[in-house]
C-alpha cells in the first residue's frame, strides 16, 4: 500500500519532456512561431527529393534528356517507359509532407493568433493564403503525375486519426484547389517587401499564375486568359531583353535579300546570368530561393566530371528544337548551346557562364528553381487563345493575338526561321498548326525546366484524348525512348491512358489498403 | 562527466572509511600478548578486535613485533576476537581481565569449504532452494566455464544453454553478438535480452538515438564488457514468472551474471596469460584482372555495346597510354590485400580473500586483439573490486566497483545502406585489374594509393580503394564504463532482512571517424574530402532498490519453506551527446573535426539529449509445502516516463508451481530416481518502447533557412495510443534427476504470445504527411521447447567423463497484424530482391521468389511452352506463324528472354514470368538449434569441447548473388568462368554447373530465386581445450596453489553444405537471413597459462 501511494506521487516524477526540442503544446504561441512554420512550408519545397521530382517528373519521360551510364536503374527504367510500382521515383511522400505542413498551419495558426495580441487577423489570413498556394502547387504536381491521388486537407497530429484515405479523381482535385485558391485570392499581399521575398514567396500575381496554369490544365480557357492578362498587364514583370540586329544578306533568289538576325552576345550572357545564375530576374514570378545553406540536388544529377546521371539528348535538340537557320548559320536560337545545354550537359541549373565551360563546383549547387516566369504566362495565354480559336471555328482574331505572343518570345530568343512554323506564312492561320507551334516553342523556352512531359500530356489528353491529339504521343515516343523501346512504349501509351501517369508506389499500396492502383499497372 | 566520476569515487571512499571509524570510542585499556601454540613464538600483525554481542566491531588493533598489543575497549562485557592468517581464531571475554595472553593454533585446512546440501539460486534477489524453483531457468557455473577461453561472455555461452540462440554479427573484433532467448518475439526492433550483473541492470549502449545517423545496426550491440574469469555464475531467466521480477526491461528474457566475491581465506593471487593466433581465413576466389576484363567486354557485347577504348581505356590494355596501361593491367586480389593474420593476448590478474569482517575480490585484465581484416582490433582493460564489510552479524556493507576501458578499431564504412558497405565486401567486387598503388607513366610503382575519382564502377561512395580506406581511414570507438554499486543489508533477526542497493553507471563513448581523400579520390573542394566526425556520448544511470525480505523460520523446514520479498526499484537514465563534423581538412594526418577546415557541412554539430525514468514495485512469494508442492507468485506494478499519462502504469502478475512427484510415497521405492518434478508457470510481462518522448508532437527546425528565416516543421505524430507491449507466457516443464545426481534432465515447453507489439517506424500511408509512425500493433505467438541434459557418464578418482547436451526448437506465428503493416517486403520485378511477407498464421522470417531452372541453352528453349510442354506459336501481322518467346513482366516491363538467360519456372504456363510465378523458397528459423559439450578429465589432464549447431534454416547467400550476377562492373567469383558463352544446340553438351550469360545492365539473370538459397544447417566444432594441471604435491613445495597450461582451438571445423563463408548468419532487418560475407568467425589457436598462489 505504501509503495502504491508513493507510486502515484511518482507519476509526476515520470513526467519528462524533451530537452532538445519543442513540443506542440509549447509551440503555436506567437506570430514568430507561426512565421517559422510558414517558412517551414517553403523550406520543405527545397528538399532534395522534391527538387529531383519537379525536374524528373517533368523531363524524364520526355525527349530532351537521356540517362548516362552512371544513372541508376530507376532513372533508366522511366526513360525506357518500363515503369514499375517499386521505382523509387514513384514515392510521393515528400509532397504530402509539404501538404501536411500547410494543413498544420491552416489548422493551428489560429491558436497562436488568439494567444499573441500583436498577431493581427490580416497577418493570419496572409499566412493561410500563402500555405494554401503551396499546398495547391504540391497537389498540382501530384495530380499531373499520378492522376488520382488522396486529397487530404486535414492536419495529421494524432496517431488515432484515419490515415488510409482513398484517391480522389483528378478533376475533383483540380476543382477543389481552384476553389481554395479563389478563396484566399484577396488575403494575399500584392507584393512582399524585398525582392527575394517577392520572388520567393507567393503573392497575388504568383497565385494568379499558378491558378492560370491549373485552369489551362482543366481546359477553362477564359479564366486562364483573364488571369494571364492580369499578370502580364500588372507591369511587375518584363522579359529579360536581349538586343538583336537585323541584317539583310544575299538571298537564295538573286536580287531578293533574306532577312537574318544576329543576337547581341553580351546580352545573352547577361540574360543567362540574371535568369539562371543569379536568379530573381525581372522575368521571374515564383522561384525557390536557395541560399548558401542548402544545395539543390543538381550537382548529383547533372554535374560534369563523372557525376551526371542525365544529359541533354543532343540528337533531338539539334534536329527538332534548335535547328540552325538554313539561311545563315550566324542566325541561331540563343536558348540553345550555352543556355539550355553546353557540351551535352544540362546547363541551366549548373552553369556559371554562358560562354565559358565553368560550372558550379560540387558543394555549391545553389541555383534557384524557377516555377513560373513571365514567358510561361505569355505562352499559357497564347495556348489558351489558340484553344478558344479552335472552339470558335479558327477565330482569326484570337489566333493573331496568340501568334503575336509567340512572336514576342521568339524574337527575344532570336529564334531562326528554321523553327518558325509560320515562316513566310500568308493567309488564314490554322489553329492546329498554332497549337503545335506553341507546344514546340514551350519546349525551346522551358527546356529542362521540368515542364515538357506535362505540356505534351496536356495536349494529348485534351478533348478527352481525341484522336487528332495522338500524334503528340507518337512523336514523343519515337523521340524519347531508345530506338528498340520506342515501339513498345508507343503501344503502352496508346493502348491505355493510365500509362501516362506514374503508378502508385508499392510501399504506399501496401500500407494504404484503400488505394487502388492505376489500371495500367494492375 | 569526469568531474562526476571523481565525485562518485570520493563518495564511495568516504562511505567506506566512515563506516569503519564511526564507532570508535575508548574506555578501558587492555593489554596482552599473542603467541603461536605450536612454537611459542610471538605472532606479528595478528588482529585483535573488540566485538559486541552482535559481532559488530567496536575497536581493534594489531600486535607489534613482539606479539604484544594494547587496546582501549569500550565495554568490558564485549569479547575480544584474536585472529591471524594461518591460525584458528580465538574469542575471549574481557571481563576484568586486562592482561590477556593468547596462543593461536595453526590452521591446517586453508581451502574454502562450503558444504551445502541444498544449493540456492538467486532469482532476481530472492534466494530460493534449487529444489523449489518452478520457473524456467538455465545456468552455467564457474566450473563449467573456467576451462574456456573466450573474448566475451556471449561467446562463452554460445551453444551451451538451451533456448539461448547466439549468432555472431561478424568476425571483426568487437562486433558483438545477437542474443535471442526463445526466438524472435517481435516484428521488428529489439530482441536482445536484459543483462543484469550482480543484481544491477547493465546499460550496454548510450541511448537509442546516439549517433544514429552514422552507426550501423551492429555497432549498437556493445560488447558485454565483463572479463569472463570474473564470472561466478550465469543464469538465463526465460519464462515470464522468472523475468517478471526484473520489470519492464526484461520481457526478452534476462541474462543474469554473478561475479566472484571474496571469501574467508588468505589472499589468493591468480594470474592468467593467454596468447591466441588467428590465421588469415581463406576467401571465395575471385576473378583475376584478365578474366575480369574479358567478362566485362563480354557482358557489354551481349548488351550490344562495344566499349570504346578511348572512353574506357581501363579495359584497353594499351601500352601507348601508360597511365592506364600500368594502373589497369594488374591482377590484384583485393580481399587478400585487406586480410591479415590476427592475434590476441589476454592477461588477467585477480586477488581474492578476506577475513570474518572484510572480504574482497579484485581483478584486472587486459585484452588486445588484432583482427583478420587490416586495421581492425580491440583493446580492453577491465577492473573489478568487490568488497564486503561485515559490521556485525546484523549489518553489512558492500561496495563494488567495475571499470572498463575499451578501444575498438574498425574500418570506415562509407555507405552503410549499400551491400558492399564495408571494406571486405567492397574488396570482393572491386575491379581486379586496378592497382592498389599508383604507377607512374614509366611503370614504376609509387607509394601513393591509386584512387581515381571515378572509374567504370562509379564514384565514391560506391567506389573507393579498400586498402587506402582501411589504412588511412579511421573509425574508432572508445568507451569508458564506470559502475560503482553500494549496498547495505540489515538483518535484525533471522526472519527479516532489509537491503538497499544503489548503483551509478556512467558510460562514455567516443566515436571518431575520418574519411581520407586518398581512399575516395574526390576533388579537394568536395564536401566529403578529408571529412572528420566525432561524437561524444555519455549516459548516466542511477538504479536504486529497496527490498524487504521475509523468510520465516519454520520449525520443520521440510513441511514449510517460505521466501518472500517486497520492493521498489527506481531507475533514471539520462544521456547527452555531442556530434561534430567538418571536412576539407588540410591534410589526411589532421583527423580531428576541431581543426580549422574549409567546410563545415550543414548539420555540422548536434547535441541530442534524453532522459528516462522508471518506477517498479514488486511482491514475490515462494512457498513450498512438504517439499513436494511449490507455488510462486509475483506481482509487478510498473510506471515509465516513456508513456503519456493515460498509459503510464501497467500491472503484470505471474504465477508458477512445481510438483515433486518423486516426493510422493508411491515413488519412494525407486532408488535410482533422485527427483522428478513437474513445473508450470503463467505470467504477463510488459515492455516499454525503446525510445523516449514518442508520445509528444515534436517540432523540429530545418537544417536550412528560407530567405534567411528559421523554418520549422512537425517532426512526428503525437502517439496518444502508445502503450505497454504485453506478453503472456506459459511454461510447462519437468525435471528429472537420477543416478545419484549424475543424470540431470530438464525439459520445458512454452507458449509466448506478444500483443501490442511496439514497433518503431511502421510505414503508414504517406498521404498523412509522415511516412512512418511508431505504434503498438499485432500479435506474435512463439512456441517451442527446450531440452537440456547433463550426464556424468563416469566419475572416479582418476577419470571423469561428462556430457552436456541441449536442444531447442521454436516456431513463431503471426496471429494478428495491423492494417498499416507492410505485409510485402521486396518486389517481384527487380533483380536481387527477395520478397518477405507477413501472413496471418504464418511464421515471420519466410521469403519468397522464383524457382530457378538453369539456363536457356538455345533459342528453341526460350519459346514459351503450354501446359503440355508444347511450344506456343502465334500468327503475326504478316500472317506468318511465329513462336511466342518467354517474357518477363509483360506488359509493364516486357523483357523477352534470350538464349543464355536464367530460366525460371513458369508456374502458371502463361509464357510470362511475373508475380504469379512467385513461390515459397525458405525460412530463416531453424528447426533445431543447440549444443553439445563433452568433457573428459583424466588425472592431471582434461579435454573440454563445445559443439554448436543449427539445423534446418535457409540462408540467402547474397555474397554469391553479388559475385555471380555479371550485371555491372563488379568483380565476380571464379564460378562465373562457367558462364554461358554460346548456344548449346544439343542440351546434353552443356555443363551441369553452367551459369547464365554475362549481360551488362539488362535482363533478369539474378532475380530472387532459389538459386541463391542454401541450407544453412551446420555443426560447428566451436572449441576444444586441452588442459594440463600440474600435480598438487609438486606445487605445494614451490608455494603455488594451482598451475595449469592449456591449449584451446576455436572454430576447429564446421560441417555444413553451405557454400558461402560462414553459415552462421544473424537475422537481417527485413526478417530474412542474408549472408553478405562479412569477416568470417576465424579459427584461432590459444595458448594459456594460469598460476595461483
Amino acid at each position: 500500500m505504501l509503495a502504491l501511494a508513493s507510486l502515484s506521487s511518482c507519476s509526476e516524477w515520470l513526467n519528462l519532456e524533451p530537452e532538445d526540442g519543442v513540443i506542440r503544446d509549447r509551440f503555436w504561441k506567437t506570430k514568430e512561431e507561426t512565421h517559422s512554420a510558414v517558412m517551414g512550408c517553403y523550406a520543405s519545397l527545397m528538399e532534395s527529393n522534391m527538387m529531383e521530382r519537379y525536374f524528373l517528373w517533368g523531363e524524364l519521360r520526355a525527349e530532351m534528356v537521356v540517362p548516362t551510364p552512371s544513372a541508376n536503374e530507376d532513372l533508366i527504367a522511366i526513360n525506357n517507359g518500363e515503369i514499375v510500382s517499386s521505382n523509387q521515383y514513384t514515392d510521393w511522400s515528400f509532397f504530402y509532407r509539404t501538404i501536411n505542413q500547410c494543413n498544420t498551419v491552416l489548422e493551428l495558426a489560429k491558436l497562436a493568433q488568439v494567444k499573441d495580441m500583436s498577431f493581427t487577423t490580416t497577418l493570419l489570413k496572409q499566412y493561410e493564403a500563402e500555405v494554401t498556394c503551396i499546398r495547391s502547387l504540391a497537389y498540382f504536381y501530384l495530380l499531373r503525375t499520378f492522376r488520382d491521388v488522396p486529397y487530404v486537407t486535414k492536419a495529421s497530429i494524432y496517431d488515432d486519426q484515419k490515415f488510409a484515405i482513398p484517391t480522389t479523381p483528378q478533376a475533383d482535385i483540380v476543382d477543389s484547389i481552384i476553389v481554395s485558391l479563389r478563396n484566399v485570392e484577396n488575403d494575399i499581399p500584392y507584393s512582399h517587401t524585398d525582392l527575394a521575398s517577392n520572388k520567393g514567396r507567393f503573392n497575388a500575381l504568383s497565385l494568379k499564375t499558378l491558378l492560370a496554369d491549373i485552369y489551362l490544365w482543366k481546359g477553362d480557357y477564359d479564366n486562364c486568359i483573364e488571369l494571364c492578362s492580369q499578370v502580364i498587364e500588372s507591369g511587375q514583370y518584363s522579359l529579360v531583353q536581349v538586343g538583336r540586329e537585323q541584317v539583310l544578306i544575299d538571298g537564295k533568289t538573286p536580287g531578293v535579300p533574306d532577312t537574318v538576325f544576329y543576337v547581341n552576345e553580351g546580352d545573352v550572357s547577361s540574360y543567362f546570368l540574371s535568369m539562371y545564375v543569379g536568379g530573381n530576374s525581372v522575368e521571374s514570378i515564383f522561384e525557390l530561393q536557395f541560399g548558401t545553406d542548402k544545395q539543390n540536388p543538381f550537382c548529383n544529377l547533372l554535374l560534369p566530371g563523372g557525376y551526371a546521371k542525365l544529359q541533354a539528348k543532343m540528337e533531338n535538340l539539334n534536329s527538332e528544337y534548335f535547328v540552325s537557320s538554313s539561311i545563315d548559320r550566324g542566325w541561331f536560337d540563343m536558348r540553345g548551346e550555352g543556355v539550355s545545354y553546353k557540351q551535352g550537359y544540362i546547363w541551366k541549373w549548373i552553369g556559371l557562364s554562358k560562354d565559358e565551360f565553368t560550372y558550379r563546383p560540387i558543394g555549391s549547387s545553389y541555383s534557384n528553381w524557377i516555377f513560373y516566369r513571365l514567358a510561361d504566362v505569355i505562352l499559357m495565354k497564347a495556348e489558351a487563345l489558340t484553344q478558344k480559336a479552335i472552339l470558335d471555328n479558327n477565330n482569326q482574331v484570337l489566333l493573331t493575338d496568340a501568334s503575336t505572343l509567340v512572336k514576342q518570345i521568339r524574337d527575344r530568343a532570336n529564334a531562326p526561321e528554321s523553327t518558325d512554323m509560320l515562316y513566310q506564312h500568308v493567309g488564314d492561320l490554322d489553329s492546329k498548326t498554332m497549337e503545335e507551334f506553341i507546344l514546340n516553342e514551350r519546349a525551346r523556352e522551358f527546356a529542362f525546366e521540368g515542364k515538357r512531359w506535362f505540356d505534351v500530356l496536356r495536349h494529348a489528353k485534351r478533348d478527352n484524348y481525341s484522336a487528332e491529339n495522338e500524334h503528340y504521343l507518337t512523336r514523343l515516343a519515337i523521340l524519347a525512348a531508345p530506338p528498340e523501346k520506342a515501339y513498345s512504349l508507343l503501344n503502352k501509351w496508346t493502348s491505355n491512358t493510365g500509362s501516362h501517369y506514374l503508378p502508385i508506389s508499392l510501399d504506399e499500396l501496401s500500407t494504404n489498403k484503400k488505394l487502388v492502383q492505376n489500371e495500367f499497372y494492375r | 562527466m569526469r568531474r562526476l566520476v571523481l565525485k562518485l569515487c570520493l563518495l564511495y571512499g568516504i562511505l567506506l572509511f566512515s563506516s569503519a571509524s564511526l564507532f570508535a570510542q575508548e574506555k578501558t585499556l587492555v593489554r596482552g600478548t599473542v603467541i603461536s601454540f605450536n612454537d611459542k613464538q610471538p605472532i606479528i600483525q595478528a588482529s585483535v578486535i573488540e566485538t559486541n554481542k552482535d559481532n559488530r566491531v567496536v575497536s581493534s588493533t594489531v600486535t607489534n613485533i613482539d606479539g604484544n598489543f594494547s587496546l582501549y575497549v569500550t565495554d568490558v562485557k564485549n569479547n575480544l576476537t584474536i585472529s591471524s592468517i594461518g591460525y584458528k581464531k580465538v574469542v575471549v571475554s574481557i571481563g576484568s581481565n586486562t592482561a590477556i595472553k593468547v596462543s593461536l593454533v595453526e590452521n591446517t585446512t586453508l581451502s574454502e569449504v562450503v558444504v551445502s546440501s541444498k544449493p540456492k539460486r538467486t532469482v532476481g534477489s530472492m534466494s530460493i532452494d534449487e529444489r523449489d524453483i518452478s520457473m524456467s531457468i538455465s545456468r552455467l557455473d564457474a566450473s563449467e566455464i573456467a576451462d574456456l577461453h573466450a573474448a566475451s561472455v556471449d561467446e562463452m555461452i554460445q551453444g551451451r544453454m538451451a533456448g539461448v540462440d547466439i549468432t555472431a554479427n561478424a568476425g571483426d573484433p568487437g562486433s558483438g553478438m545477437a542474443i535471442r532467448i526463445r526466438g524472435i518475439t517481435s516484428f521488428s526492433g529489439d530482441n536482445q535480452p536484459m543483462i543484469v550483473v550482480d543484481g544491477i541492470p547493465l546499460e550496454t549502449s548510450i541511448s537509442s538515438d546516439f549517433d544514429f545517423s552514422t552507426a550501423t545496426e551492429e555497432e549498437f550491440s556493445q560488447l558485454l564488457n565483463i572479463a569472463p574469469s570474473d564470472i561466478k555464475e550465469i543464469m538465463v531467466l526465460k519464462d515470464a514468472a522468472a523475468t517478471a521480477i526484473w520489470g519492464s526491461k526484461a520481457a526478452n528474457g534476462v541474462l543474469q551474471i554473478t561475479t566472484q566475491r571474496g571469501t574467508i581465506s588468505p589472499p589468493k593471487v591468480s594470474f592468467r596469460v593467454t596468447n591466441s593466433y588467428y590465421p588469415k581465413p581463406s576467401h571465395i576466389p575471385t576473378l583475376s584482372g584478365n578474366e575480369y576484363t574479358s567478362l566485362i567486354l563480354e557482358s557489354q557485347l551481349n548488351r550490344g555495346i562495344i566499349l570504346d577504348p578511348l572512353e574506357y581505356p581501363q579495359f584497353a590494355y594499351d601500352p601507348n597510354n601508360p597511365e592506364f596501361y600500368y594502373n589497369y593491367s594488374q591482377n590484384t586480389d583485393w580481399v587478400d590485400a585487406v586480410s591479415q593474420n590476427g592475434s590476441a593476448q589476454d592477461y588477467y590478474l585477480s586477488v581474492r580473500g578476506g577475513s570474518a569482517k572484510v572480504r574482497y575480490a579484485f581483478s584486472t585484465g587486459y585484452f588486445d586483439q588484432v583482427g583478420n581484416t587490416i586495421e581492425t582490433g580491440l583493446q580492453r582493460i577491465n577492473t573489478r573490486l568487490n568488497l564486503d564489510y561485515f559490521v556485525s552479524d546484523k549489518l553489512r556493507f558492500s561496495a563494488d566497483m567495475a571499470y572498463t576501458h575499451s578501444d575498438i578499431e574498425r574500418n570506415y564504412v562509407p555507405n552503410s545502406n549499400s551491400a558492399n558497405a564495408d571494406v571486405r565486401s567492397h574488396a570482393y567486387t572491386k575491379a581486379p585489374n586496378q592497382s592498389i598503388y599508383y604507377f607512374n607513366e614509366f611503370g614504376i610503382e609509387t607509394p601513393n594509393y591509386f584512387t581515381p575519382v571515378n572509374n567504370p564502377q562509379g564514384s565514391y561512395p560506391n567506389v573507393f580503394n579498400p586498402v587506402a580506406m582501411a589504412r588511412d581511414g579511421q573509425n574508432n570507438i572508445l568507451s569508458e564504463t564506470v559502475l560503482p554499486k553500494l549496498s547495505l543489508q540489515y538483518q535484525p533477526n533471522l526472519e527479516w532482512r532489509y537491503t538497499f542497493d544503489v548503483s551509478f553507471q556512467t558510460l562514455n563513448e567516443k566515436r571518431k571517424k575520418f574519411l581520407p581523400q586518398s581512399a575516395t579520390g574526390l576533388p579537394w573542394s568536395d564536401e566529403q574530402t578529408n571529412s572528420a566526425s566525432e561524437s561524444d556520448g555519455e549516459s548516466f544511470t542511477i538504479n536504486t532498490f529497496n527490498k524487504l525480505f521475509f523468510t520465516p523460520n519454520f520449525a520443520n523446514s521440510n513441511i514449510h519453506r517460505l521466501v518472500s520479498v517486497v520492493g521498489i526499484h527506481s531507475y533514471e537514465g539520462s544521456s547527452y551527446s555531442y556530434n561534430a563534423n567538418s571536412s576539407n581538412l588540410a591534410n589526411p594526418q589532421l583527423q580531428d573535426p576541431s581543426i580549422p577546415s574549409r567546410t563545415y557541412p550543414s548539420g555540422g554539430g548536434s547535441s541530442p539529449s534524453s532522459r528516462e525514468r522508471l518506477v517498479e514495485t514488486f511482491v514475490n512469494v515462494n512457498y513450498t509445502f512438504m517439499d513436494k508442492y511449490t507455488i510462486y507468485g509475483n506481482l509487478n506494478y510498473n510506471g515509465s516516463s516513456r508513456f503519456g499519462r493515460n498509459h503510464r502504469f501497467g500491472l503484470f502478475p505471474a504465477i508458477s508451481g512445481r510438483y515433486r512427484i518423486s516426493g510422493e510415497k508411491f515413488m519412494q521405492g525407486i532408488k535410482w530416481l533422485d527427483d522428478f518434478s513437474l513445473r508450470a508457470s503463467y505470467g504477463y510481462s510488459g515492455k516499454a518502447p525503446s525510445k523516449n518522448y514518442l508520445f509528444y508532437n515534436n517540432y523540429d527546425t530545418y537544417d536550412w533557412t528560407y530567405l534567411g528565416n528559421n523554418a520549422t516543421y512537425p517532426a512526428n505524430l503525437e502517439l496518444k495510443e502508445l502503450r505497454w507491449e504485453k506478453s503472456t507466457q506459459q511454461n510447462y516443464g519437468l525435471n528429472l534427476v537420477a543416478l545419484d545426481y549424475k543424470f540431470n534432465l530438464e525439459f520445458d515447453y512454452y507458449i509466448k504470445s506478444t500483443s501490442d507489439q511496439f514497433t518503431e517506424d511502421v510505414s503508414i500511408p504517406t498521404s498523412s504527411g509522415f511516412s512512418t509512425m511508431s505504434m503498438n500493433y499485432g500479435v506474435l505467438e512463439n512456441q517451442g521447447w527446450e531440452l537440456s541434459l547433463n550426464y556424468t557418464i563416469l566419475k572416479n578418482r582418476d577419470l571423469n567423463i561428462d556430457l552436456a547436451f541441449n536442444l531447442a526448437r521454436y516456431e513463431n506465428v503471426v496471429k494478428q497484424v495491423h492494417e498499416y503493416a507492410n505485409l510485402y517486403g521486396g518486389t517481384w520485378d527487380a533483380n536481387g530482391s527477395y520478397l518477405t511477407r507477413i501472413l496471418l498464421n504464418q511464421p515471420i522470417g519466410s521469403f519468397y521468389g522464383y524457382k530457378y531452372d538453369g539456363v536457356y541453352l538455345n533459342e528453341e528453349q526460350t519459346i514459351a511452352k503450354d501446359r503440355n510442354d508444347q511450344p506456343i506459336y502465334t500468327i503475326n501481322d504478316q500472317g506468318v506463324r511465329v513462336p511466342v518467346y518467354m517474357r518477363f513482366g509483360y506488359p509493364t516491363v516486357d523483357y523477352t528472354f534470350k538464349p543464355g538467360d536464367a530460366k525460371y519456372v513458369d508456374l502458371n504456363n502463361d509464357g510470362n514470368i511475373n508475380y504469379q510465378d512467385i513461390a515459397y523458397l525458405g525460412d530463416y528459423n531453424p528447426l533445431f538449434y543447440g549444443g553439445l559439450t563433452p568433457s573428459i578429465k583424466y588425472k592431471q589432464f582434461s579435454l573440454n569441447t563445445v559443439f554448436h549447431f543449427r539445423y534446418g534454416n535457409d540462408v540467402i547467400n547474397m555474397t554469391r548473388m553479388e559475385l555471380e550476377k555479371m550485371y555491372n562492373y563488379d568483380n565476380q567469383s571464379k564460378a562465373v568462368l562457367k558462364r554461358w558463352r554460346h548456344s548449346y544446340e544439343n542440351p546434353s553438351e552443356a555443363p551441369t554447373d553452367l551459369l547464365p550469360r554475362a549481360l551488362y545492365g539488362e535482363g533478369y539473370n539474378w532475380l530472387a530465386s532459389d538459386r541463391f538459397i542454401e541450407d544453412g544447417s551446420f555443426l560447428r566444432w566451436k572449441s576444444a581445450t586441452f588442459k594440463y594441471i600440474l600435480p598438487k604435491e609438486w606445487l605445494a613445495k614451490n608455494n603455488i596453489s594451482e598451475l595449469y597450461f592449456y591449449l584451446t582451438v576455436n572454430n576447429l571445423y564446421v560441417w555444413t553444405n553451405y557454400t558461402g563463408q560462414d553459415p552462421e548468419v544473424s537475422l537481417s532487418t527485413d526478417k530474412a537471413g542474408k549472408d553478405y560475407s562479412r569477416a568470417p568467425v576465424a579459427k584461432s589457436y590459444t595458448f594459456g597459462l594460469n598460476i595461483s598462489f
